[in-house]
């Protein structure tokens, strides 16, 4: 799933491991939810929108899902 | 939900009695066994008895140290409540599962050609392990 946590992390000055801490998870469980290699859960998801003051649908491209 | 630093102490003090009873459970075989052959005694009860009293030491060590180290206490609860590595771990324990079946069929087609005594062990661990496993189906199935 693509995300646009890299592009607001960069605009917001905050590092993977910042995010990560904010977040209650791993530095690697960020790096993957980046790179698409893993899905965060839904309450994950709301919390990582939440902090940036967005929807999860702003943050996280679900149109692969929408398509199947 | 638990304070980590409750379930910490709550491990301690669990590791403690285990410890203690892996202690006594040593002893006793050794001392009140008499028919215990030396070998056995020197080297395989070694070999069965170290599992015992190294791994409540390593939990005793580990979360002493980590409630005298609140910052490795904080990274260690992030990395266990983390929900990648939640995922990693049921994954890989669903594939282990699997080789351990295999694993517990082959040693139970070994052992049936040598030794009855540990075919039927074998066979009734195997057994009660599957009945656990139904067991906690149902169990998990009506809090999901």
């Amino acid at each position: 799933m693509k995300t646009k946590i890299p592009e607001l992390r960069k605009a917001n000055k905050l590092s993977q491991e910042e995010l990560a801490l904010a977040m209650g998870v791993t530095r690697q469980t960020i790096s993957s939810i980046e790179v698409g290699k893993y899905t965060a859960s839904l309450p994950l998801a709301y919390k990582i929108a939440r902090y940036f003051g967005l929807s999860i649908e702003e943050v996280f491209d679900f149109s692969d899902f929408e398509e199947g | 939900m638990e304070k980590y630093n409750v379930r910490l102490s709550r491990e301690i003090k669990w590791a403690k009695l285990f410890l203690l009873f892996a202690l006594v459970f040593l002893a006793a075989v050794i001392l009140f066994i008499p028919e215990i052959p030396e070998a056995f005694k020197k080297d395989k009860l070694l070999f069965l008895g170290s599992p015992l009293i190294l791994s409540p030491l390593l939990i005793l060590l580990r979360n002493h140290y980590q409630l005298k180290n609140p910052k490795f206490m904080n990274m260690t609860k992030r990395r266990e409540a983390d929900e990648r590595n939640l995922a990693i771990d049921a994954s890989a324990g669903r594939t282990g599962i699997k080789v351990l079946c295999i694993c517990y069929y082959l040693a139970m087609i070994v052992s049936s050609l040598m030794n009855r005594t540990v075919f039927y062990t074998l066979l009734a661990v195997f057994v009660f392990s599957f009945l656990v496993f139904i067991m906690l189906k149902f169990v998990y199935s009506r809090r999901m």
